[in-house]
């Protein structure tokens, strides 16, 4: 298999929780990493694997100007950054156009002599939840802003891709989780909780399905596409769907702790199911089980 | 037509109304009895209500709301082409252009807005993978224009869902009539043949096209607010024509005695007709003017606007 040691390759996000685990894994592999973020300097566990960190505010109209020639000369990108806060106020765009979409299209278009692969983080929040499981090719009908600007962001990175020739592989994640992933999540509060012996909470549907996908997973594949130079759309989830009462029982078993839950707020929820198996069949993917994941990250907070 | 009786008490805001369909608009709704108002960036002097302003100006977005205040139908249409092919250079002119005009526009809607119909376009197809293009194809833009208008289409459908407004996308074919000059197909192919010159078909003239005339789009649109109409709808006429076959016609139409010229050094472009089951069936609305007759109509307006 080809490989990115030596490579220069260009992270936006890194700073965040999905970021600095790609941050390990290419510096495992030798590459040598620029990384954009907002933060003046980079987290600790990774300052040691960073070539270059930039810091940059890209909901600045124009903060790209100064930054260009840090980046200039970078072969790969793993776009990451973005804003995560969901909502349905459509006036909030007005505070996350720039950094969602005009800056990383003026990023990329700085790059585009140099970039071979483009590998974009999109989500799964761009489908309606009518259809399901969902595919590549199922409605687009996001909810909510976050899902609209990711959406807005493929489609101008598609066609910066076809018109300079760079090949483009969007991922469409599921929910993430691992290790270092934010406190707020339900599924690390889950396991806090039952660690603490507290009645952890559910709120919303506890049997409504969702995907929940092994961050190490999300990092294999997305180098794995940028190796081989792979275009196209990919949903990427684990493909093993669970209700929040399923993720409790599989956390209490591997706990060893009695499944004593409080439920909240609205039970009735639609099924999320996500199709992965172009994802598979073209770039292999085979992610762990929601079982394998959580015993992983409930080894690792014990 | 009796669906329109729904809009009696209506207040209809058009923006683009400038424009040439938004212009049609203005006669139509005039001639149907029908209360409307208009904005565009034109410094024009209807006899209707009228505001200058553009819809990109976050910072005047008072004098939008008060103007906007009466509407209970809003009918927007106001958009614009950029020229610029080039992504990186384009992308902000057609984001605050297609996509920002609107979220100002929705954010400046009042409570009495009961509906809301936005001018898509079958560009958002891009090249269509089957024929007949249906509203479920797969959309592929492959401009910046098509691109911020399949954008605006989820950005509205996320306030539609947050307001439960009902908001009709039409996505509109070919449209063709009187008011155009020069920078489409047909208006150049009609100056040229009544110029008695010979019109220069880019390819072998094989490109299909579904022409749809204006005054039919804009009475599927009236329909659509009439009928709250709140999904995705192509507005076409389900009939594809060939660019040769519409030349020939002209040709035919205009009597006059000139022959076609193909430029075959130029690659035909792809071909597009829609599938118009969903407007026959939810808007219950068929498109009324043949191709010979919009066309005919067309060339009279050109013959006499040189007059």
């Amino acid at each position: 298999m080809k490989s990115l040691e030596g490579e220069r390759i260009l992270i936006t996000g890194a700073s965040g929780f999905i970021g600095k685990h790609l941050v390990r894994e290419l510096s495992n592999r030798g590459a040598r990493l620029t990384c954009l973020s907002r933060l003046d300097c980079p987290p600790e566990d990774i300052a040691t694997l960073v070539q270059d960190w930039v810091t940059v505010d890209l909901s600045i109209p124009g903060c790209l100007e100064n930054v260009k020639k840090r980046v200039s000369g970078c072969k790969y990108l793993f776009h990451l950054s973005g804003t995560v806060k969901d909502t349905q106020d459509i006036s909030e765009l007005y505070n996350t156009y720039f950094s969602d979409i005009i800056n990383p299209i003026e990023l990329v278009s700085a790059l585009k002599s140099s970039l071979r692969h483009i590998c974009l983080y999109s989500t799964t929040a761009v489908y309606s939840h009518i259809q399901k499981p969902v595919d590549e090719d199922s409605p687009i009908e996001p909810s909510g802003l976050y899902g609209a600007n990711k959406y807005a962001l493929e489609l101008l990175f598609q066609l910066l891709s076809k018109q300079a020739n760079i090949p483009l592989c969007i991922m469409r994640i599921s929910s993430v989780y691992g290790v270092g992933m934010p406190e707020s999540r339900a599924v690390i509060r889950f396991i806090r909780n039952m660690l603490n012996d507290c009645q952890p909470c559910v709120n919303g549907s506890p049997y409504a399905l969702r995907d929940y996908l092994y961050v190490d997973d999300l990092i294999e594949i997305s180098i794995q596409a940028a190796v081989c130079r792979v275009g196209g759309i990919f949903n990427v989830a684990s493909g093993d769907p669970h209700g929040l009462q399923g993720v409790l029982k599989i956390i209490a078993d591997k706990l060893d702790k009695p499944l004593d839950i409080r439920y909240i707020g609205e039970h009735k929820s639609d099924d999320f199911i996500i199709n992965i198996s172009k994802a598979v069949s073209v770039l292999g993917f085979r992610p762990r089980p929601l079982s394998e994941g959580l015993m992983l990250l409930c080894g690792f907070m014990q | 037509m009796k669906v329109l009786y729904e809009l009696k008490d209506a207040e209809i805001l058009v923006t683009g109304i400038a424009g040439q369909i938004g212009s049609r608009f203005a006669e139509i709704l005039k001639q149907e009895g029908i209360s409307f108002r208009g904005i565009d960036i034109l410094d024009i002097n209807p006899s209707y209500p009228y505001l200058k302003y553009n819809l990109s100006d976050r910072a005047d977005i008072d004098r939008l709301r008060c103007f906007i205040k009466p509407a209970t139908h809003v009918i927007h249409l106001a958009s614009r082409m950029s020229n610029e092919s080039n992504i990186e250079k384009g992308v902000s002119e057609n984001f605050n252009i297609n996509v920002l005009s609107t979220v100002n526009l929705l954010n400046a809607l009042s409570r009495e807005t009961k509906h809301l119909a936005f001018a898509s376009t079958m560009t958002v197809y891009g090249i269509p993978d089957q024929l007949p293009v249906r509203e479920t194809s797969h959309t592929q833009p492959d401009n910046l224009y098509a691109a911020t208008k399949l954008m605006t289409e989820k950005y509205l459908s996320v306030f539609s869902k947050k307001n439960s407004l009902p908001i009709a996308v039409l996505r509109y074919s070919s449209v063709y009539g009187p008011g155009r000059i020069t920078d489409r197909a047909i208006p150049r192919i009609i100056e040229n043949v009544i110029d008695g010159c010979s019109p220069l078909i880019k390819g072998s003239g094989s490109t299909v096209r579904d022409y749809i005339y204006i005054d039919d789009v804009v009475y599927a649109t009236l329909v659509s607010s009439a009928k709250h109409a709140s999904s995705i709808i192509n507005i076409g006429t389900g009939v594809g024509t060939s660019l040769k076959q519409l030349a020939e016609k002209i040709i035919e139409l205009s009597q006059e005695s000139v022959e076609l010229k193909f430029d075959l050094e130029s690659q035909d472009g792809h071909s597009i007709y829609y599938d118009i089951s969903k407007m026959k069936n939810e808007l219950e609305y068929v498109p009324c003017v043949t191709l010979s007759d919009g066309l005919a109509t067309e060339i009279s307006w050109h013959k006499l606007r040189r007059m």
